[in-house]
């Protein structure tokens, strides 16, 4: 869990770098960016291919995250699914019992007009 | 025969008035924590769209000024956009499992059905009134009695629940605490991650929609310029909202471990239940955002 957490904050922190220091700033200027290549058509080229390629950098760290919680997450998906169906099973116990006293209740109540009438 | 009766109704009475305090808790950490799973999944959605969408527009951005053969390898490298949507989408199905599991605990603490037996015994026990007056004459039960009879039904429900409540704390306290946890820190993952990808919807927009066409005078229709101008430049709605989420989420982690360790004063309880409404009013404000 501790080993789990230091590589989630060290993550997190790599992906707040790319993200806000690296990728936001050329997203921000890239119109500017792009109009100060001029003719050289090279140099924007390899330029927006290097765009990609940290776009692709980025999704690749987060796609990581996000299978790692995942998976983390997926390690409770018996204990929860237990718990709703032991729950629903002791809710249903409960209810037996009201269900029990209510049909007890219409016999004897149906018993009692029969013995009035009788 | 009255006495025995009287005295073993008393019992019962007596000895289930003391859970009902955690079952009042649990009842509470229940609706908090459907409501959270129920956030977390619309949240998770928000994260869907805002990915893509944020996706495509840098492959619309890094696109420009490049050959045929450039730009296929653009979108080449944006494939993985699909991996994170599929991640998301188990992510989404864990966390309609806890909203169910939260929903679950609350209504095994709901105490409709105490309410219900106690009925249905009332009326059992008249019904066996009439019928021992028409035999014998004999009422066999005072009022009192039959009160006191069909009270003990109801806490014999109450007492049932109870102990089914008190068995799921102790076997799964540990593991949904755990998952609690691990709910915090991806609340906190896509909280970054919706912010970073609508950035970059805002700043790629406003220069493909606004400023591009302005510069290089193609604006065709001013009125829609205006409108995308005005888009691009309010504040997203729910970006506040999200901190709040974070703190809902460490106040459920708090109220679980207070539930499980059997304390939660009532403030705490209060706080709980405040938090399932203003959860309620942030998944609205989430779809309203999305549209």
């Amino acid at each position: 869990m501790i080993e789990n957490d230091a590589a989630e904050a060290a993550r997190s922190k790599l992906l707040d770098l790319l993200r806000n220091r690296v990728r936001a700033p050329i997203e921000r200027h890239a119109d500017e960016i792009l109009d100060s290549f001029g003719d050289d058509n090279e140099a924007l080229s390899a330029f927006q291919l290097a765009r990609a390629d940290l776009d692709a950098l980025i999704s690749h760290v987060e796609d990581e995250q996000l299978k790692d919680l995942s998976l983390r997450l997926a390690s409770h998906h018996d204990e929860l699914t237990a718990g709703i169906r032991e729950m629903a099973e002791s809710l249903r116990a409960a209810k037996t019992l009201t269900h029990s006293a209510e049909l007890f209740g219409t016999v004897v109540g149906v018993l009692a007009r029969i013995v009035a009438l009788a | 025969m009255k006495s025995r009766v009287g005295f073993t109704a008393a019992w019962l009475l007596l000895a289930c008035g003391c859970a009902s305090v955690q079952v009042q808790h649990a009842a509470a950490v229940g609706t908090a924590g459907a409501a959270w799973g129920r956030a977390v999944d619309a949240l998770l959605l928000l994260a869907e769209e805002t990915a893509v969408d944020a996706d495509s527009a840098r492959v619309l951005s890094e696109a420009q000024g490049l050959s045929r053969d450039e730009r296929r390898v653009v979108l080449e490298k944006h494939a993985s956009i699909e991996n994170e949507i599929a991640d998301i989408e188990r992510l989404r199905r864990h966390a309609r499992l806890l909203a169910r599991y939260f929903d679950a605990l609350r209504d095994l603490a709901d105490p409709a059905s105490d309410r219900a037996a106690e009925a249905a015994a009332a009326r059992a026990l008249e019904s066996a009134t009439a019928l021992g007056r028409e035999i014998s004459g004999s009422t066999l039960l005072s009022g009192a009695e039959r009160d006191l009879l069909s009270k003990s039904s109801g806490l014999l429900v109450r007492g049932v629940r109870e102990r089914a409540l008190s068995r799921e704390l102790d076997a799964r306290s540990e593991a949904v605490g755990h998952e609690l946890a691990v709910q915090q820190a991806l609340l906190d993952a896509l909280r970054r991650h919706i912010r970073a990808d609508a950035a970059s919807l805002k700043d790629l927009g406003r220069q493909r929609e606004v400023s591009r066409p302005f510069l290089e005078n193609r604006i065709v229709e001013p009125s829609a310029w205006i409108a995308e101008r005005r888009l691009y430049t309010l504040p997203p709605p729910a970006a506040d909202l999200l901190s709040d989420a974070s703190d809902t989420a460490s106040r459920l982690r708090t109220g679980w471990a207070a539930l499980s360790e059997g304390r939660l004063d009532g403030a705490a309880w209060a706080a709980l239940l405040a938090d399932a409404d203003t959860l309620t009013s942030w998944v609205r404000a989430v779809r309203e955002a999305r549209r």
